[in-house]
């Protein structure tokens, strides 16, 4: 069984790199799923049938978002994975094949590939002790708790731009609750833990309180 | 996380230039293991015919046949007396140097240093033997020292193998050489993991997970690095190096069809997700028939048949890996 707890990227599922372009993605989740099928010699050994097929799932749900030049920018935006905004040459990953585009540009920690703007520092604020406590141990997450933990960190958005990578538009979207603005709700969660990221907050749990709400909202 | 385990694909012998410049590399002397889990899938045809492309590209390279107990790379290089010396003078007084032991073949700068006819007992060495003969492989002087390992899963075999530079991976395109491949694969990792010695408290809780009905919901051993990550984060993060860093590279031989040979790509997935380890698809041998007659006349095949379709994909797979070597070597000499 794969373990849940540690999410594995779809650039992992299928074993290549950030800077695939769109042929290597095909023919790598072509080879995906061979490895998978029933009748494969490399993987009945070591993985059960019901494995295989959850692999198999796995390797779908990433094929369907990275052969997608819209899904696959907000995936990448929503993980962190896209460090510049859309002028920058990275962006022909998305476009025609441009053959062993290499990660040069693209600033990436060699043991986790991760992306290094975690150090930036944010703008100096005054602590204010009741605000840290609602801030630590929040009962709802709404747009506005998150505006107002961001004004209160003295982060403006220009700011969080560069550091999460979230387009303007988005993040107006999540303060403003607009849903009809946002991208499914997988995409939203990864901008908001990012977005909680960037305050020093815990992204989980900001990410998973916004949801229930942004769900509550949307039944009602 | 080295340059080649980054590259989209990881090197293939397709996309891998051949082998056109000499090899000769002053200061690079490289370990080369040909290890598999079974008999019979070409460990020795490999070892030899990577041998004798590196020697005529003008390196250095002595062959040590580390079959031990069932040794016959002799006859892979055409040589038909058995030597006067074996492995298991290494241990006798007589020998001081273990480069006395290396016998010249038919091929130029192309030495062999056999384990024919010993005594069975080589064949489970015990542990300061084994670190002795190890540390006299890495001082024999030539550029490649390439190891002809012998079949099966020895923790003789092991070490040797989690020892050498590049470690190579035979297989055939059959469910049970892939079944012992896989067996070799996860020994090889148990087998690094007891020798990581930052282990310590985390010991018993490995020794936990080894059973696969634990109830941790551990099943795979990525599985066991993702969890030691969160119970034990700095042993987690040190095995996770050691794993990632350890890359084996895979050869499928006797590949009869296209679907054969990209069994090789679903090998180096597989593991990936079950292993969390990275493999080098080095690349696929054709089934040809030149092999077989190759070895019943006891010659190489790199001399009986130089045109073999074989030998273009021996040479494309020891070009990649020369210069994915030199390229490694190159970044540890910045510091990178």
């Amino acid at each position: 069984m794969i373990q849940e707890s540690k999410e594995t990227s779809y650039y992992e599922i299928l074993d290549i790199s950030m800077n695939a372009n769109h042929e290597m993605i095909r023919t790598a989740y072509i080879r995906a799923k061979n490895a998978y099928t029933r009748d494969s010699l490399a993987a009945y050994t070591l993985f059960d049938e019901e494995e295989s097929q959850k692999i198999l799932n796995q390797i779908e749900e990433a094929y369907t978002v990275l052969a997608d030049k819209e899904k696959r920018k907000i995936y990448d935006e929503s993980h962190g994975f896209l460090l510049y905004e859309s002028n920058d040459s990275n962006m022909d990953k998305y476009g025609s094949p441009q053959e062993n585009k290499t990660s040069q540009n693209a600033v990436y920690s060699s043991s986790t590939n991760q992306p290094l703007h975690a150090v930036k520092v944010s703008s100096a604020y005054t602590i204010n002790e009741a605000m840290e406590e609602k801030l630590k141990n929040p009962t709802t997450v709404t747009g506005s708790f998150l505006r107002e933990a961001r004004e209160y960190k003295n982060i403006s958005h220009d700011v969080l731009m560069d550091i999460t990578k979230i387009k303007r538009h988005y993040l107006c979207a999540i303060e403003e609750d607009d849903i009809s603005k946002l991208p499914a709700p997988v995409f939203v969660r990864g901008f908001v833990v990012q977005y909680a990221k960037a305050l020093r907050l815990d992204g989980e749990k900001i990410a998973s309180l916004y949801m229930s709400y942004l769900k509550s909202r949307s039944t009602t | 996380m080295d340059q080649i385990a980054e590259a989209p694909f990881n090197l293939t012998s397709e996309e891998a230039a051949p082998l056109s410049t000499p090899v000769s590399t002053a200061g690079m002397k490289q370990i080369w293991a040909i290890g598999g889990g079974k008999g019979g899938v070409g460990k020795t045809l490999v070892a030899a015919n990577f041998a004798i492309t590196l020697a005529k590209a003008g390196a250095s390279v002595i062959v040590v046949d580390l079959d031990l107990g069932g040794a016959n790379m002799h006859t892979c290089l055409g040589l038909e007396k058995l030597q006067a010396h074996t492995l298991t003078d290494l241990f006798s007084p007589a020998v001081k140097n273990l480069a006395d032991l290396a016998i010249p073949t038919a091929i130029p700068n192309l030495q062999l240093i056999s384990g024919a006819q010993d005594s069975v007992t080589v064949a489970n060495l015990p542990h300061a033997q084994k670190q002795k003969l190890l540390q006299k492989l890495r001082q024999l002087p030539a550029d490649y020292i390439i190891l002809d390992l012998g079949a099966g899963t020895s923790f003789n075999t092991l070490d040797f193998f989690l020892a050498a530079d590049v470690g190579i991976l035979t297989v055939l395109p059959e469910p049970t050489s892939i079944e012992n491949a896989y067996r070799f694969i996860k020994s090889a990792f148990y087998r690094k993991l007891k020798n990581i010695e930052y282990l310590l408290n985390a010991r018993s809780y490995i020794d936990a997970t080894m059973n696969r009905k634990n109830d941790l919901g551990i099943k795979t051993p990525a599985d066991l690095i993702n969890s030691l990550e969160e119970q034990y984060p700095e042993v987690g993060n040190n095995i996770r190096n050691a794993i990632t860093k350890f890359t084996l590279k895979l050869v499928i031989n006797q590949t009869r069809t296209e679907n054969d040979s990209e069994i090789g790509f679903g090998i180096r997935n597989v593991c990936k997700k079950y292993f969390g380890m990275n493999i080098d698809y080095l690349g696929h041998l054709e089934y040809d028939s030149a092999v077989w007659q190759s070895i019943r006349r006891r010659r190489p095949l790199a001399l009986e048949f130089p045109n073999s379709s074989l030998m273009p994909s021996i040479q494309r797979m020891v070009g990649a890996l020369v210069a994915e070597q030199a390229e490694k070597l190159k970044r540890s000499q910045l510091g990178l």
